[in-house]
């Protein structure tokens, strides 16, 4: 009896070892799976960048009035796919968040905007029917790249990110601000396995 | 005992599926047949992306074949038991790695999807990635003097460098396409060679421009006019066909091999017989197979695309499956051909202790002992004939110079008298202002 009970037990540890395990984490933990470009490097690339950025001497041209800021596009020059939306959206988060400048709709959100507002001129009241021609003109734009460097033998590898990001006046095309920021990682893979 | 292996399964199997063009009964045909995959995880998710890719479902193509390379990428790490497996058995044990060219034609279909949907971006991400495989191919292989590399691969890179204003980018690659076409013995095209002449012109790469010998041309488009590229894949591509090689083996002497060429003809190999540990000596005969290449003839020889102004443009053929597959092959089967030479006399080595040892005084019982122990032997040597499953035998390209707006194309596969095997109409086809419109027309008969 005493090794049916040792057997089962044994039985049900291996049963509850093998299988899925889920461990809920903090969003902003950082977890370096794979050595790609991960939630992690876009979010503090963001933050930092954008701290940077608003810490500058152009903002002081704007003392008076809240700057009105657009995201244009982040071009993904690497190697890996990256999802340069998450990295817009951490960007446009932090800028929001810093209450130092004012923010308007991306192109792509724009259209859905503006669709919005050309059925309004005809299937709404006209007290609530919002206005064409009226749309806010951003002054400033931000654009940028992420560009990779990849330094590879065998099982071990050095990845160089290198995100720039561009402040540009959108009337006169001058750029205010020009900030960079690198994140290098070193990763090295197991060349055998049972 | 099954005399055919698995990979030889998967293909009747497939071949049948795939007689009448239904690719999606393909796809269904793979899924309910996972088994004849043991082992070939990556070709398993390979072959389904290349099928939604001739489909024309290209985000699940992409899918797919995300999932090959991640395969790829953790086999990395190689299995020790696999490995001492295939030492004794056969390379069937050990999991599929495929070909470079396999994994360069898998990133290029996964570029041509994101072209499709006007993707330029990731199809460069697809440059890069594949870029860095090929520079640490050719860094193991430094010792060896081969060079990997692709060139529709990196002409199509050079397409994509200019189209977003990168024509020193470009030109490199377009130097690579050279290179690359040259060293796989691959006729060069027409459109790369006058690509090339014009980028190495316009950034001033004289020496360049000397080292090729490129015809003038200015047929080929400047990075910003629109364009619409006609992409066919033309006729069944190259699989891998056993060829028995047998000789006799004696201790410390010659192995005399022979075989039969692609032509049927008697082709004889001498090599130094392997050193085997616990060799008792004598003479003995071994028999074996090796991987060769299996071509199959095509209907298709070139495209035909009729556009709605009356023109009417031919294609150039950019890519030779038979030919990259056929260069694999010679240059792997150096390495092959030893593996298996030491794994066979090993095994026949042993077969024969084990028949010492298993032998009674009835010689009816010898005589079965001996017949089966050889059996056994014999069935355990398979070549690795996996491969990609309807890969193309040619890839041809067509560029066409357009105006913005709406267009409709007709595209027809020419057989060699000239007559239409396959049309198919392409209406309502809308480019921008500098855009590069891919389609594709798969023809794979």
């Amino acid at each position: 009896m005493t090794k049916v009970k040792l057997i089962s037990a044994l039985f049900l540890i291996v049963l509850t070892g093998c299988g899925t395990k889920v461990a809920r984490v903090q969003p902003d933990t950082t977890i370096d799976m794979t050595g790609k470009w991960n939630d992690a490097d876009s979010r503090m690339v963001a933050e930092e960048m954008i701290d940077d950025c608003l810490g500058r001497p152009w903002i002081a041209k704007y003392a008076e009035t809240l700057p009105t800021v657009i995201v244009g596009n982040v071009v993904n020059r690497s190697h890996e796919h990256i999802n340069t939306q998450t990295f817009v959206k951490n960007m446009e988060m932090a800028l929001i968040n810093s209450g130092k400048v004012s923010f308007v709709a991306s192109a792509q959100e724009r259209d859905q905007i503006r669709d919005e507002r050309d059925d309004q001129q005809v299937n709404s009241s006209v007290q609530s029917a919002k206005m064409n021609h009226e749309e806010s003109g951003a002054d400033l734009m931000l654009l940028g790249s992420i560009n990779t460097i990849v330094d590879q033998e065998g099982k071990k590898a050095v990845l160089y990110y290198q995100t720039n990001l561009e402040l540009i006046e959108v009337q006169s095309n001058k750029k205010v601000w020009i900030g960079e920021k690198k994140i290098k990682k070193y990763v090295t893979r197991t060349k055998t396995k049972f | 005992m099954g005399c055919a292996s698995r990979a030889q399964r998967r293909l009747s199997l497939l071949n049948d599926a795939a007689s009448d063009g239904d690719y999606h009964n393909v796809i269904s045909t793979i899924r309910k047949n996972k088994k004849l995959y043991n082992k070939g995880e990556l070709l398993y998710f390979a072959d389904i992306g290349v099928l939604f890719h001739y489909l024309g479902e290209y985000d699940s193509s992409n899918i797919y074949l995300e999932k090959s390379l991640t395969v790829y990428d953790d086999l990395y790490a190689k299995s020790i038991t696999n490995e001492a497996a295939s030492l004794v058995t056969n390379d069937n044990i050990r999991p599929y790695r495929s070909k470079p060219f396999e994994i360069i034609f898998i990133h290029q279909i996964m570029a041509f999807n994101y072209l499709a949907k006007g993707d330029r971006e990731s199809a460069l991400v697809e440059t890069r990635r594949t870029q860095i495989l090929i520079d640490e191919w050719n860094r193991k292989d430094r010792q060896d003097d081969n060079t990997t590399d692709d060139g529709l691969f990196q002409y199509i890179s050079g397409i994509n460098y200019n189209g977003i204003n990168e024509p020193g980018n470009a030109s490199v690659s377009l130097y690579k396409s050279l290179m690359a076409y040259g060293k796989n013995g691959i006729t060069v095209p027409g459109q790369v060679t006058s690509m090339a002449r014009n980028l190495f012109t316009e950034q001033k790469r004289f020496d360049d421009l000397a080292s090729f010998d490129l015809e003038k041309s200015t047929s080929v488009s400047n990075n910003d006019e629109s364009e619409i590229i006609v992409v066919g894949y033309g006729g069944r591509g190259p699989t891998i066909g056993e060829s028995v090689w047998w000789g006799s083996y004696v201790k410390g002497g010659a192995l005399i091999l022979h075989h039969h060429d692609a032509d049927g003809n008697e082709a004889t190999t001498a090599v130094s017989a392997p050193v085997i540990a616990d060799d008792p000596g004598g003479t003995f005969s071994i028999k074996f197979a090796m991987p060769m290449n299996r071509l199959y003839k095509s209907e298709v020889t070139n495209f035909e695309v009729a556009t709605d102004d009356g023109n009417i443009f031919t294609s150039d053929v950019v890519n030779d499956m038979d030919i990259l597959n056929e260069s694999y092959l010679e240059e792997s089967n150096a390495k092959n051909l030893a593996r298996t030479v030491v794994r066979v006399v090993t095994r026949t080595i042993a077969a024969e202790k084990a028949k010492d040892a298993l032998a009674t005084d009835n010689p009816v019982a010898n005589l079965f002992i001996n017949i089966t122990t050889d059996v056994a032997a014999g069935q355990l040597e398979k070549a690795d004939t996996r491969s990609l499953f309807l890969l193309p035998k040619e890839i041809h390209m067509t560029r066409i110079k357009v105006e913005p707006g709406s267009h409709r194309l007709v595209v027809s596969a020419l057989d060699a008298q000239g007559r239409k095997v396959k049309t198919k109409e392409f209406p309502n086809i809308n480019v921008k202002k500098g855009e590069k419109r891919f389609l594709f027309m798969p023809v794979l008969f």
